[in-house]
């Protein structure tokens, strides 16, 4: 095993060399701004792919994510602009929203033993309509400016969006490889039975990750919301099915068993640089549809690749 | 459940009777049904298929263009269903040969179809199709075609070796090799089947719709599968029927249609699709642990 | 495993060898090139294709870079990401047609703090610090319109359904308030709620105008505020047989309307040339660049008359109906 290539390999490798081949043809990716407008661009989807790591992990899946984010996005600027409450109470129950949120889908998931897509399919539907029927269709602005100069200001040159959603993925990492926690979920993706049978809380476990989901739907909610200091119904609209192709990417293998927080993140980086890239050369973003489809076939192949590989050497 | 709603309807809901009203909801029946048939033959190997609404306006397109050009509608019709049919098969080799995981397969093809669609037609619509054509997509028979479709596959599962085959897949692929199932060849029948079956609903929309173009049936996918699931299709495949499928995207479409003429405001239909898919699911896994323990 | 490695790091290297040598000759050239990006709301949709087309002729004949991107799905998110990014690539100009109004201002800030000029083209963000907004009708204008075009074709009386596209478009439900405004100048007509949304789908748009014929069907006329439903419900008042009994008016292509405007199943569209609307976009931001603001009242080569107020430059829309629609090519 020592001699196999870590998971991380393809997806390294994609982020290398887009990213040399980006910065030579664009000289604004080898500023510091130009690097930071990747990072803030991908924070959404950098939180989101945080947690749908941990789903991906008990071999489910979430698609319900980004509506949760809608409705916690309606949610939050309504509790401000309407309910006249401050910043911190607005956030503390914006995340609870999602909590519960989340929380449905794990009971659904955990307790009644619906398969993951359809416990989410009807998330993905309900938390759409939630957000429209609170904001009745109808974008919310007005809200407090910290919320702009927390959206677009920085700390130590990385944009605040980028810190929270370094901060999720290393958050998620830790659980996932440092706690029983982590290694339950892991242990559910890798035999739900035998992990039942060496005394995990398998309900529990698996039912925390989709909670977890939805706290994490919610946090990239208030940082979509930051950005425009505007709530709008149709936020994160279709984010989930990027999310999953980064996670996907990064080299976590969607039958679960195995996750890597490092190939997330790794596969954030390449969605957000060949959408950089695709946009630099001046094309329209169906272009970006196009390359990630390839892209993700590719990563799958090269991992497929890998693990062969792996075979024969040990 | 179909039977109930039905007759409720027809009796409380005047503009649920009148002739235009069941016309087109039989015809969005008939289009989401087949569609859901092609769903239900992947699912029932315990497969999946994201790419479904991208491969139907590929194929609608690809029809639509032949018609444009000046070729009769049966040759341009056979042109898309070809299309579907070889998106289908793409979708299976990468699932067989290559042995990756439907959803991400699919998902990959459900970009890349959609997009390629866009490309190659610079998002123009191909809506001076001929008459005759666009007869089939009228009245009653995409219905009648969903009836044809779902009973020939019904029989097909049932009847023949490569039904039990498909359900032996489904139940448990390694059984199945061991009993000397071609299972890769199974799937990617499976798969073409699923889009030459989609690739048949594409044709008939575009002709009901009049229109082919790039965004037909874009994210269709979802309602696909709620209907699958919504028929009472196990998504971990081996156990469901045809019939179940083209019933359950009944059942979705004529909730839409009485949602709509009861004057629900549009912002809740998503509120009471979920919980449907979740009160069929659960209904469902109920009746399974019922005839278990029976 | 060691040819592996070696074959990852040779393709790595030629990977990112490749474009330094390429671009090295370019380089010099495209930093001087004036860049002008237009941001639109949404990929790949026909009328953005046509938008499109402007924007190169413009290109083509101002001798200037101009770009012309969009997310692929109409999201505002993406569209202040696309934004950054021209930030940081420094771009002259960004002339955007914007999701949200308001969401859209703080992106709009930071550009023009950074020194990048912005415009609103197609869509105004009238809160904010852009310089000016080229436009044919600002979105609750075209609503106005659609509304008294067909009030005048129902005699001013009935009942009307107005349709539109997602629930949460804010340019859509921008053009819904214009109708609301529009008929109640009206007192003998009524709106049907609640009204149709139909997610710019096809299919549902069609089926949801037969469907509304049935639960109301003394329906005079349809007012449509997204483009795939002037010609869906055209559609459906053909296959029931209704044309002339029910009017319809709306904002669409007349690519898509062209064979309903004939018949008879729409009676007419408000609309502009996109592709000559993006063009003389692109112009009044390179002559504002060179220092020229638009003039009011100025006649412009093959666009006609504009009028130039309160930072609104607008310039003339067209009526189409069954008489013109042959001499338009989009």
């Amino acid at each position: 095993m020592r001699h196999s290539l870590p998971t991380e390999t393809g997806v390294a490798f994609v982020v290398a060399a887009a990213y040399a081949w980006l910065a030579a043809v664009f000289p604004s990716l080898r500023s510091g701004s130009g690097i930071a407008v990747v990072l803030t661009n991908t924070a959404e989807i950098g939180i989101l792919a945080a947690g749908m790591t941990l789903v991906i992990a008990t071999g489910g899946i979430d698609v319900s994510v980004g509506s949760i984010a809608g409705v916690c996005a309606i949610v939050f600027a309504k509790l401000m602009v309407i309910g006249g409450l401050g910043i911190s109470t607005a956030v503390a129950a914006c995340l609870t929203v999602g909590v519960i949120c989340g929380t449905i889908n794990g009971l659904l998931v955990a307790r009644f033993k619906l398969p993951p897509i359809v416990a989410t399919l009807a998330m993905f539907a309900a938390g759409r309509a939630g957000a429209y029927v609170l904001s009745a269709g109808e974008s919310i602005s007005g809200l407090p400016s910290v919320l702009i100069s927390f959206g677009y200001g920085s700390f130590l040159g990385i944009p605040h969006p980028a810190w929270v959603a370094l901060l999720a993925l290393c958050a998620c990492g830790t659980v996932l490889r440092y706690t029983a926690f982590g290694r339950g979920l892991l242990a559910i993706g890798g035999g739900r039975e035998a992990a039942f049978l060496s005394g995990q809380p398998v309900a529990h476990i698996e039912a925390l990750a989709y909670v977890v989901n939805g706290l994490l739907a919610a946090l990239a909610a208030i940082i979509i919301v930051a950005r425009g200091a505007t709530a709008i119904p149709d936020a994160g609209r279709f984010s989930e099915m990027t999310a999953i192709t980064a996670v996907v990417m990064g080299g976590t293998p969607v039958q679960g068993g195995k996750a890597t927080m490092i190939g997330t993140a790794l596969g954030v980086l390449a969605i957000g640089l060949i959408t950089n890239g695709v946009r630099a050369y001046g094309k329209g973003d169906i272009w970006v549809l196009l390359v990630l489809g390839l892209g993700l076939l590719l990563s799958v192949e090269v991992d497929r690749w890998r693990s062969q590989e792996r075979r024969r050497t040990t | 459940m179909l039977l109930a709603t039905l007759t409720c309807l027809l009796t409380t809901t005047p503009a649920f009777r009148t002739p235009d009203n069941l016309a087109v909801v039989a015809q969005d029946a008939g289009i989401l049904g087949i569609m859901a048939c092609g769903e239900a033959l992947v699912i029932l190997t315990a497969g999946i298929d994201l790419s479904i609404g991208s491969t139907l306006a590929m194929s609608a397109c690809v029809a639509g263009s032949a018609m444009m050009r000046g070729l009769t509608w049966p040759v341009a019709g056979v042109l898309g269903l070809l299309v579907g049919y070889l998106g289908g098969t793409l979708n299976g080799a990468l699932v067989t040969y290559r042995r990756l995981p439907p959803i991400i397969v699919t998902l990959a093809t459900l970009l890349l179809y959609r997009g390629l669609t866009n490309v190659a037609t610079g998002a123009a619509p191909y809506n001076l199709l001929p008459e005759s054509f666009k007869q089939i997509g009228r009245g009653f028979v995409p219905l009648g075609a969903l009836l044809l479709i779902s009973v020939a596959l019904w029989v097909t599962l049932g009847y023949t070796r490569f039904g039990r085959h498909v359900m032996a897949v489904g139940g448990s692929a390694s059984a199945a090799r061991l009993s000397g199932v071609a299972v890769p060849s199974i799937s990617r029948r499976v798969y073409a089947l699923a889009g030459l079956l989609t690739a048949c609903a594409g044709l008939l929309l575009a002709a009901a719709n009049g229109n082919a173009q790039w965004t037909l049936a874009d994210g269709w996918e979802l309602d696909v599968i709620a209907a699958v699931v919504i028929g009472g299709v196990r998504l971990t495949g081996g156990e469901g029927s045809m019939l179940g499928a083209a019933l359950g995207a009944m059942i979705i479409v004529i909730l839409r249609n009485a949602l709509f003429l009861s004057g629900v405001p549009v912002e809740q239909y998503g509120l009471i699709t979920g919980a449907v898919i979740v009160v069929a699911a659960l209904t469902e896994q109920w009746r399974r642990r019922v005839e278990r323990q029976s | 495993m060691n040819r592996l490695a070696r074959v990852a790091a040779l393709l790595g290297l030629a990977a990112a060898l490749l474009p330094w040598t390429a671009s090295c000759s370019k380089e010099a050239a495209k930093t001087e090139a004036r860049r002008i990006a237009f941001v639109f709301k949404v990929d790949g949709l026909l009328y953005s294709e046509v938008c499109k087309r402007g924007a190169q002729q413009a290109a083509r004949e101002l001798g200037i870079r101009v770009d012309y991107l969009a997310p692929d799905k109409a999201e505002v998110g993406k569209q202040i990401a696309i934004m950054e990014q021209l930030i940081a690539e420094k771009a002259d100009a960004i002339v955007v047609s914007p999701n949200d109004a308001e969401a859209i201002v703080p992106v709009i800030k930071k550009a023009m703090d950074a020194g990048v000029k912005v415009f609103t083209w197609d869509s105004d963000a009238p809160k904010s610090q852009r310089i000016f907004y080229v436009a044919a009708a600002d979105d609750v204008k075209i609503g106005v319109d659609i509304a008294e075009a067909l009030a005048k074709d129902i005699g001013g009386k009935g009942k009307v359904q107005i349709v539109s596209g997602g629930r949460g478009a804010a340019n859509l439900n921008l053009h819904v308030q214009g109708m609301e405004q529009g008929f109640a100048k009206y007192p003998g007509i009524l709106l049907v709620k609640p009204y149709i949304y139909n997610d710019d789908d096809n299919q549902k748009a069609r089926t949801m105008a037969v469907a509304a014929l049935q639960k109301d069907p003394d329906i005079v006329g349809f007012a449509c505020a997204n483009s795939p439903s002037a010609p869906a419900v055209g559609e459906a008042i053909t296959s029931l047989g209704k044309i002339g009994k029910v009017k319809v008016w709306g904002l669409a292509l007349p690519s898509e309307t062209r064979q309903y405007l004939k018949s008879g199943a729409v009676s007419g569209l408000m609309l502009w040339d996109p592709a000559k609307l993006t063009y003389y976009a692109a112009k009044a931001v390179n002559d504002y660049l060179d220092g020229k603001q638009p003039e009011d009242g100025a006649e412009v080569e093959g666009i006609g008359k504009i009028s130039y107020k309160n930072g609104t430059v607008l310039i003339p829309g067209v009526t189409i109906t069954k008489e013109n629609v042959d001499q338009f090519d989009f």
